[in-house]
């Protein structure tokens, strides 16, 4: 474990899930932990932006932009709850990476945003009022806590029908302050509390907006399959048209060369150069295969995977329900494709293995590939990229990829997905 | 003889007709385009080259249009020149047909004229031309390791083009013991007995493993 885990951990340990919770406990461990400060803190700095905001709403040229500044307040106060050791409240508006009146049109159509004006509202009224409470509460610990000094320069205390023109007199006050400090601490417990509550009931997201969240990110990780397979495929069709062609047309021309001379000596160093260009297009085939299978878009997936082999053989068994050159949904085969050539190339590279054998099986619109390799097994799916990202992919459709690879083997992964979605 | 040719990239398109013509052959009709390829009269050539990615789809299209041109008269020589080593399509080109008179090489091996020429002679002479690499994918995993001695001298003498009775003679053992022999090659190289042409892709499988 990292430090900043474990730091992460002790917090979480001693942090609250509700603003309540502190107050909830025995007084003394209350008010000699650092929660009742805390609270102070919280509710000066609230009472701090209520009265801005007061202002702000007074002063009524900023009024039109309420929105702007309420949702920078919205920011602030849903990181502010920290203070009081409660987690942040989660971000309700959705992201947007357009232009900036585009991003202004989201958000005043986002519910969110007028939630965040009302709060500005709340904090408006009662920053202001309770800063008056606060006050009067203040003077009276103030007036009793430094009683003693008040009369010492000959001012008079009324308390009452109470008056007191003496030092003497005066020190009964001090204890007084005691209870009136432990009520004004508990008092600004409440208050932060109500303010957090407040806060996070406004601030937060809605079940919807969460839902729609989840929505924005599963479409955007989609998007973000989808242009990476565009890429592949306009590199493979950029090679293709490119460097491919150039060396079938130079290895052509090298044989007619190789043809027209009578040269024995040119003729071999010719032929030379003509392995040479063969051995360059055989490793270019491989690097375009890996990039983008065309035989996986004109034959489907059986044919693809059985042309994985390579240096080690691969046979591919149809299974259960599975009928010769059955196509699926362009996703699916992409998905066990890759799924299928990551195994093939883990098997060679790190497995030892010298046979993988691909079993495809359909059963009621559910297909299944398990990929098992004779090698030495001990893969592992926090440590390969490779297949973490196969996994994500998987689940992209719904799917699910398990990998079980016990030391000494076999690795076995399986796909399982449906077919119609 | 006169011969077909689709491929798209004029480059090559250029290099095998100065190939060719230069063997005394004739290239009567070029097209860079599959859909062109399907109208060609067929009896018009004796032979079609034709490459496996076209227009106007990009895929396999020149393939495709190959084979329609072979459903139409199945005994047309077809040679396909292809940059992929894919026995997916080598395997739907041997099952056209009678799996005769068809040639899958990659195309760098028209760099090898003499070979690329006698190519094109022996499927114009009803012959199977499969490139080395394309076998050793399309019978996947050292299916030769798993014969027996006895099996593998059978399937040496059949790649002489030695006949069952002229097996048994060399080898010494009766005309019923090369037919099992034959028959367990064929399992354990994966050739059910609906294969097309078995004998010639086991003969295949062993010249391009030896």
């Amino acid at each position: 474990m990292t430090s900043e885990q474990t730091t992460a951990a002790v917090e979480t340990d001693c942090g609250y899930s509700s603003p309540w919770e502190p107050m909830g406990r025995s007084p003394l461990r209350y008010l000699t932990s650092s929660d009742p400060w805390r609270a102070l803190l919280y509710t000066a700095v609230t009472l701090l932006l209520g009265c801005l905001v007061f202002v702000a709403y007074v002063v009524i040229v900023l009024l039109p932009l309420a929105p702007a500044w309420s949702s920078l307040l919205g920011r602030i106060d849903r990181a502010r709850v920290r203070l009081l050791r409660v987690p942040a409240i989660a971000d309700p508006h959705r992201p947007v990476d357009e232009s900036l009146s585009v991003r202004i049109g989201v958000r005043l159509g986002e519910p969110s945003t007028w939630r965040e004006v009302v709060y500005s509202l709340v904090l408006g009224i009662f920053g202001p009022l309770a800063a008056l409470g606060f006050m009067i509460l203040g003077a009276f610990i103030g007036v009793f806590a430094f009683a003693p000094l008040i009369a010492a320069n000959d001012e008079q205390i009324n308390f009452w029908t109470w008056t007191v023109d003496s030092v003497a007199e005066s020190w009964w006050f001090v204890p007084m302050a005691i209870p009136l400090i432990v009520v004004a601490l508990y008092l600004c417990g409440v208050a932060s509390a109500i303010v957090a509550s407040i806060a996070s009931w406004l601030l937060g997201p809605r079940e919807e907006e969460l839902a729609a969240k989840v929505q924005a990110l599963d479409s955007s990780r989609g998007v973000l399959v989808g242009s990476f397979e565009a890429e592949r495929r306009r590199i493979e069709r950029d090679l293709h048209d490119g460097p491919q062609q150039e060396l079938v047309g130079a290895a052509m021309q090298l044989g007619e060369l190789a043809q027209s001379s009578d040269d024995h000596e040119l003729r071999t160093e010719v032929e030379a150069a003509q392995v040479r260009v063969e051995r360059a297009l055989a490793s270019l085939r491989d690097t375009v295969r890996g990039v983008y299978p065309r035989v996986l878009d004109d034959v489907g997936v059986e044919a693809a995977c059985a042309e994985l082999g390579g240096p080690i053989a691969v046979r591919v068994v149809p299974s259960a329900g599975w009928t010769p050159g059955r196509r699926l949904p362009a996703a699916v085969e992409r998905a066990l494709y890759y799924t299928a050539s990551e195994a093939v190339t883990n098997a060679t590279r790190h497995g030892a293995a010298s046979t993988v054998t691909i079993e495809l099986s359909e059963v009621v619109d559910v297909v299944t590939m398990v990929v098992t390799d004779d090698g030495v097994g001990g893969a592992d799916l926090a440590r390969g990229t490779g297949l973490a990202g196969l996994v994500e992919r998987a689940h992209a459709l719904g799917a699910e990829l398990t990998v079980d690879s016990p030391r000494g083997g076999p690795t076995v992964l399986r796909w399982t997905g449906r077919t119609d979605r | 003889m006169r011969i077909a040719l689709a491929e798209d990239s004029v480059l090559l398109a250029e290099g095998l007709i100065r190939i060719l013509e230069r063997a005394g052959h004739r290239v009567v009709e070029t097209f860079d385009d599959a859909d062109a390829l399907r109208g060609l009269d067929s009896a018009a050539v004796d032979l079609v080259v034709t490459d496996v990615r076209m227009p106007p789809g990009h895929g396999d299209d020149g393939l495709r249009a190959a084979l329609d041109l072979r459903q139409r008269r199945p005994d047309l020589p077809i040679l396909v020149l292809s940059q992929y080593v894919a026995a997916a399509y080598a395997r739907r080109l041997l099952d056209s047909g009678r799996g005769g008179a068809v040639g899958y090489l990659l195309k760098e091996r028209v760099g090898r004229v003499a070979d690329f020429l006698r190519a094109v002679d022996t499927v114009v002479a009803g012959g199977v031309v499969v490139d080395p690499e394309v076998i050793t994918t399309m019978f996947t995993g050292h299916a030769l390791e798993r014969l027996t001695p006895r099996e593998t001298e059978v399937l040496a003498a059949m790649a002489r083009g030695a006949s069952n009775s002229e097996i048994a003679a060399a080898l010494v053992i009766s005309s019923a013991a090369v037919a099992k022999h034959v028959a367990n090659i064929f399992a354990k190289l994966d050739l059910p007995p609906e294969t097309e042409n078995r004998r010639v892709r086991a003969i295949l499988v062993y010249l391009s493993h030896a």
